[in-house]
């Protein structure tokens, strides 16, 4: 028989008894007997026996020695223990004696248990009076710290050609291999299908005007100008920009980031700025990858089912951008890209609080945050382009 | 002041709370140079936060830090980020860099802050490690190791770059009886050879009365030091029941 069944047999086999107590009295002595299983296994509330309790003592005011007495029978665990004890605590308090009649183990157990430190948080806390303060400090500090961080990264980033830095090159070269060449599978396979469905999509429309041949300028002006930095923003986002959140956050709860300070190093130009300038670095470089297999999922729709060939299709993409600025206005889209994502996620990182909760909202929230500003900067410079007619 | 020794750190009516919660009031007490400063106290009673604020990382509410006779928090910043380089700190969690190699971590210290060539600086490293059992260990992440490892390696990290004041918060805290000892030795060995100034905070009896020439006493209850001077005369010191319990071990 193994071990598991043969401790199974000492077992009750008998249901449980819902714990339950009583009362005894004779002149100022009450005793409180205990019966039934206070087991935590046994289960249910104490809500009636809370009641018997409590209206025995709002009837016996005269009461002022009482004896808990726990038969030997009972069945119980620590969940007796906290009962009597934190019951024992009240009366004690109310200047009533107690006297307890326990099993020698049980009576060992509740004289552990020791309140002697009580926290003293809210007696001795001063606080400023009303709530004018408590609200305006917060609020000033969400617009603040985005500032002084901003402009802590702007004054590090100027130090770096004076070479006063203590960037390290290697973190440097290290976070563009994380965050550019790792990434190239996942760009490819989203760009490439970002083209392939335009194509689809367009091949549809263009059809009906009998000018399918488009479908190469329109692939190719969407990738360029528009799609090839949005995907990549978003998955840069998604990707990095929540890695970075989370690095620099868990080494903030770990105390890393304490750690750094107290050798000299700043976290913003050991951390923050290693990680910003590659995904500044990267994300452009990224963007004219997208663009290139953007175009080449345009072309394989166009050659595999439109039946143009290689050559003319290529031809007319060619034709169709009218000058480098196509190229360079999308190029100048996933900088400003680069950026928001770089500076959120780590000031998120940064200011992650101190427990594990916060540190995942910082993640989301950077995602939200990054994926909400990348749109919105890519319809502002939409706008700013089209006012300046350079579209 | 009379002192027997100059007073390399001191500390006057220092305040500490986050946010609204107070933790310390009023303390007040001064560390002698190539002394041992053991803060002792019952646990949350505000020991880490105490040297959180003395090495810079906590601007009190209130009072004076002062180093060498300058005015910590009101020297000019880059100013204080000189003097504060010529603390060692180890964090009660050891706080290892975790994306780096345990030698890293006590190599990078001294590549940003000398101009050693990267071989000596290696050399240093791994004196260091063997200096507190470690040897061997060099190439393992701080995820790879045991926590009094860990423990361990922030000992090395905090003495990487010679500081002249080095603060330990709970050392042997993780470590076994052998590497204790070992520890408490180590102290007592920069002390007398290097006047290395430590400030460590311990819970630990039998190296309270091996390494300490000085002591302060934090009480959670009434939020302040109530007690200081060397562990040994503390003894026979008997209003206070509190150290006493804490110093005879009682409850
Ligand atoms: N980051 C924080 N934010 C708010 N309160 C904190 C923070 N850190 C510590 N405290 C509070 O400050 C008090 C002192 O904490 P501290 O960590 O200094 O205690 P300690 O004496 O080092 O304890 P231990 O011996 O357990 O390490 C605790 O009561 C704790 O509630
Ligand atoms: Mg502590």
């Amino acid at each position: 028989m193994s071990d598991d069944a043969k401790g199974k047999k000492t077992f009750r086999q008998d249901q449980p008894v819902h714990p339950s107590l009583h009362f005894e009295i004779s002149s100022s002595q009450a005793v409180c007997h205990f019966t039934g299983d206070w087991n935590i296994s046994t289960g249910g509330d104490l809500e009636s026996v809370n009641q018997t309790w409590h209206s025995f003592f709002d009837q016996e005011l005269a009461v002022n020695q009482i004896k808990l007495k726990v038969h030997n029978q009972v069945n119980w665990d620590s969940r007796l223990v906290a009962f009597i004890s934190s019951k024992k605590k009240v009366l004690l308090k109310n200047g009533i004696e107690v006297d307890g009649d326990f099993p020698e183990k049980l009576n060992k157990l509740i004289d552990l248990r020791s309140d002697h430190v009580e926290s003293t948080k809210d007696s001795s806390v001063s606080r400023v009076s009303g709530s004018f303060l408590d609200w305006w400090e917060p609020f000033c500090h969400r617009f603040s710290s985005p500032l002084n961080f901003l402009g802590a990264w702007i004054i590090s980033l100027l130090m770096l050609p004076l070479l006063k830095t203590q960037m390290r090159i290697r973190d440097l070269i290290t976070e563009c291999r994380q965050c550019g060449a790792a990434a190239l599978p996942i760009v490819t396979l989203i760009s490439f299908l970002t083209g392939l469905t335009m194509a689809f999509v367009g091949s549809v429309q263009l059809e009906k005007f009998n000018a399918k041949i488009y479908i190469a300028d329109l692939v190719c002006l969407a990738m360029v100008r528009e799609m090839g930095a949005l995907m990549v923003g978003i998955i840069m986002a998604g990707r990095t920009g929540a890695s970075f959140a989370a690095e620099i956050g868990s080494m903030k709860l770990n105390e890393e980031l304490d750690s750094l300070r107290t050798f000299g190093l700043s976290p913003m130009e050991f951390l923050v700025l290693p990680r910003t300038l590659a995904l500044l670095i990267m994300t452009p470089m990224l963007t004219i990858y997208a663009d290139i297999v953007g175009m080449l999922g345009g072309l394989t729709v166009g050659t595999q089912i439109m039946d143009f060939s290689v050559s003319h299709y290529i031809e007319q993409t060619q034709a169709s951008i009218s000058g480098m600025w196509e190229v360079f206005s999308g190029l100048l889209k996933s900088l400003a890209f680069g950026l928001i994502i770089g500076l959120v996620g780590c000031f998120k990182g940064l200011h992650t609080g101190n427990s594990s909760v916060s540190l995942g909202r910082s993640v989301t929230s950077t995602v939200v945050t990054a994926v909400t500003m990348i749109v919105v900067t890519d319809a502002v410079f939409e706008i700013i382009f089209s006012a300046l007619e350079l579209r | 002041m009379i002192n027997k020794k100059e007073a390399i750190i001191s500390v006057e009516n220092l305040c500490l709370s986050y946010g609204s919660y107070k933790v310390l009031e009023k303390v007040s007490f001064e560390v002698e140079k190539g002394s041992c400063m053991v803060v002792m106290g019952g646990s949350g009673c505000g020991k880490s936060t105490l040297l959180k604020s003395m090495i810079g990382l906590l601007d009190p509410k209130e009072g004076r830090i002062s180093y060498k006779s300058q005015d910590l928090l009101s020297v000019k910043k880059s100013h204080r980020q000189k003097l504060l380089s010529e603390f060692g700190v180890l964090f009660q969690g050891g706080a290892l860099w975790s994306s780096m190699t345990v030698l890293e971590n006590i190599c990078l210290p001294l590549e940003c802050h000398t101009s050693l060539s990267t071989a000596e600086i290696e050399d240093m490293g791994r004196y260091k490690m063997s200096l507190v059992g470690l040897s061997g260990f060099e190439d393992f992440y701080p995820a790879q190791i045991s926590g009094g490892m860990r423990k361990r390696a922030g000992i090395a990290r905090a003495m990487a770059l010679d500081p002249e004041v080095l603060f330990f918060d709970e050392p042997s805290s993780g470590l076994d009886p052998v590497n204790s000892k070992r520890l408490d030795d180590l102290i007592n060995e920069l002390k007398t050879n290097l006047e290395v100034t430590f400030v460590v905070v311990t819970h630990e009896l039998a190296s309270i009365f091996e390494i300490a020439d000085d002591s302060v006493f934090l009480d959670p209850q009434k939020k302040t030091l109530v007690a200081k001077g060397d562990p040994k005369s503390l003894l026979n010191q008997t209003e206070n029941q509190q150290l006493q319990d804490f110093l005879r071990r009682q409850t």
